[in-house]
């Protein structure tokens, strides 16, 4: 019976050639977004010289040929920038692509199971206590401050108390864990209302952290955050069969070899994990996590081989174009930038793809 | 796993399994042999379906023993149960955007050799899936766009593609029509033979059933009642206690043995045991 060999080779998944054009593509139009946001601002910087004092900061290569004030601008204040924007994009995008597919619902973000909330939390309360009680918190260690020890550890601690809560005998069920990360995020919220109430003078502090904003970025917080997102990004990838699996639900995914509920939990502890680690360098900015992933699926299908990837790099892409834009237009706060453009291109493709398919 | 003609594939004794709700299977015993194929029967809620996912692993029952492919169930990893059980499940939503060859691949995920790249076997394996249940014509489309029988047949090569010995099905009938119905069990049928299947499936229509299976299986109150076999079919008595209505039993011009359910209310039907051409 197996004699027989099918005339036409069978496309089982994207093939190499059509995943390596996807990121490619993405990959060099993530390079070219990262020069040009090196390259612009109010001191003007050329390409060719922000790349030379890139290669000359990392790689030691090349003769000094720009002004000093130059490479302080490139390396000191753009460049960490960019790199956190890569990593954060990258890690909401990701963490996006695998809550959307654990939760079966192309709703989730990387924030809805209680993260920003909690991360916001941490950090409103890091930027109002010392005003309200007459302590001295130890000064920053190695620039990273409370706010961002304490969004990080917010963000995580919100997320392990929703899957508690959420979590029963026969397993834990998405739709629970939906509705208690709502309400734990209501109530989280309600702290950071009542502390922004009290917050006096810090208000416009805790305005622009909780609209977002990669301005704070700096190597210090890049080397810690960077290593949890990238770890995280390794242990997702490798799971891109799980997260195939669960495509066809969870029952059918165990009936293919998944332990299910084991699987659940090490993917929502990763997501959220990259998505603390990134929330806690720059605030918490909305739809990139949203976005880029659905996009991705609308355009490429929904192969996780392909998707989780993808999501990594066209997230960099969308953030650190985001940030320049919001850098050049006077300082707005990155989060309304993305909204702005993600917001009437996402709705686009849902038209385009409901002329197509519905 | 290995090969043992005499011991049965599956064997369970005394299993209590459930929900949270409570109870479906009280004190059940079974046993399933290599290359049988069994229909179960029974009303909704009867455990059909519970029995099923003890089978398949994915139920851990509360008391008894289960044991599959001659060892304790509990040795077996879920991913090592699923290179040899597969199922078909009731209902599925088909993941948007994927074409069939796409989503029969996934049937490959148990038998996965290497962290990125697909195997020929793996490619060979949805071939043979898809040319089996007469799909290869189907492999490009997007399972967004199949009808009813289509999907069924793709969904079977998803099953198939696991390269199951065990194939366990759940109403695979549902929502087809009759057609469809009468060739998704003819090719169980030559699917048996063929890839030396084991199948249990749960299925409504009595006829169906008995002229589908080895052995048709009554679950009834959380536990089975053997309700016919090819040498001692199923009697229009066994069926009535089945589903609580009343089944006459009647042979047709052609002197083939149906059952029928009863649709008028008892007192204006002919009595009981007089079977006679259906006109």
């Amino acid at each position: 019976m197996r004699a027989t060999v099918a005339a036409r080779p069978l496309v089982l998944g994207p093939s190499l050639g059509r995943g390596t054009l996807v990121i490619g593509v993405g990959a060099l139009l993530l390079a070219t977004i990262a020069v040009a946001a090196v390259a612009v601002g109010t001191t003007e910087v050329g390409p060719a010289d922000a790349v030379a004092i890139v290669a000359h900061r990392v790689l030691g290569i090349g003769s000094v040929t720009w002004p000093t004030s130059a490479e302080t601008i490139v390396w000191e204040l753009r460049l960490p920038r960019v790199v956190a924007g890569i990593i954060v994009g990258a890690g909401l995008a990701c963490a996006g692509a695998v809550f959307q597919a654990v939760l079966r619902n192309p709703m989730a973000d990387p924030y809805v199971i209680g993260t920003a909330a909690g991360a916001s939390l941490g950090a409103v309360t890091a930027l109002i206590l010392p005003g309200l009680l007459p302590i001295a918190i130890g000064g920053a260690w190695l620039g990273i401050g409370l706010v961002q020890l304490l969004a990080f550890a917010g963000g995580l601690g919100a997320v392990v108390v929703v899957y508690s809560i959420a979590r029963g005998h026969g397993g834990t069920p998405v739709v629970t864990l939906l509705l208690a990360g709502y309400a734990i995020s209501s109530l989280l919220a309600a702290g950071v209302a009542l502390l922004m109430f009290v917050s006096g003078d810090r208000l416009a502090a805790v305005v622009s952290w909780l609209l977002g904003s990669l301005a704070g970025a700096s190597w210090p917080r890049i080397a810690v955050a960077g290593p949890l997102i990238v770890v995280s990004f390794g242990l997702i990838l490798v799971r891109w069969r799980t997260l195939n699996a669960l495509l066809l639900g969870e029952s059918q995914a165990a009936h293919l070899g998944v332990d299910v509920e084991h699987e659940k939990r090490v993917l929502t502890a990763l997501a959220a994990l990259a998505t603390s680690a990134g929330v806690a360098i720059s605030g918490t900015i909305g739809f990139v996590g949203l976005v880029v992933p659905h996009l991705l699926r609308l355009a490429f299908g929904p192969d996780h081989r392909l998707l989780l990837p993808a999501s990594m790099v066209y997230g960099s892409a969308l953030l650190v174009a985001a940030d320049a834009a919001a850098r050049l237009a006077g300082g707005i706060p990155v989060g309304v930038v993305t909204a702005l453009i993600g917001a009437p291109f996402f709705l686009w493709l849902l038209r385009r793809s409901v002329a197509t398919h519905g | 796993m290995g090969e043992r003609s005499s011991s049965p594939l599956a064997a369970l004794r005394g299993v209590v399994a459930g929900y949270r709700g409570g109870r479906v299977l009280d004190g059940l015993d079974f046993e399933l042999a290599a290359g049988e194929m069994v229909a179960l029967i029974g009303a909704n809620g009867s455990g059909k379906t519970t029995l099923l996912r003890v089978l398949a692993g994915t139920l851990q029952p509360e008391s008894g023993s289960v044991e599959l492919f001659g060892r304790p169930i509990g040795v077996w990893s879920r991913r090592q149960i699923a290179r040899h059980v597969a199922v078909l499940p009731q209902v599925t939503e088909l993941p948007a955007g994927m074409s069939v060859a796409e989503v029969v691949a996934l049937g490959r995920i148990p038998h996965a050799h290497s962290l990125f790249g697909a195997h020929p076997a793996d490619r060979e394996a949805v071939a043979a899936a898809l040319r089996d249940v007469d799909a290869d014509g189907l492999a490009d489309r997007l399972v967004t766009r199949l009808s009813g029988g289509e999907r069924q047949r793709a969904l079977l090569a998803l099953a198939l593609s696991q390269e199951p010995e065990l194939l366990l099905l759940d109403e695979p009938t549902l929502h087809l029509d009759l057609a469809h119905q009468l060739a998704l069990v003819a090719l169980l049928g030559q699917l048996r033979v063929r890839r030396r299947l084991t199948v249990v499936a749960v299925l409504h229509d009595l006829n169906l059933a008995t002229s589908f299976a080895d052995r048709a299986v009554l679950v009834r109150d959380g536990r089975l009642e053997t309700a016919g076999t090819r040498d001692a079919p199923m009697t229009a008595a066994a069926a009535a206690r089945a589903f609580g209505v009343p089944i006459e039993e009647a042979t047709t011009v052609a002197g083939r043995r149906v059952l029928v359910p009863v649709l008028e209310p008892p007192r204006a039907v002919e009595p009981s045991g007089a079977s006679g051409p259906i006109h």
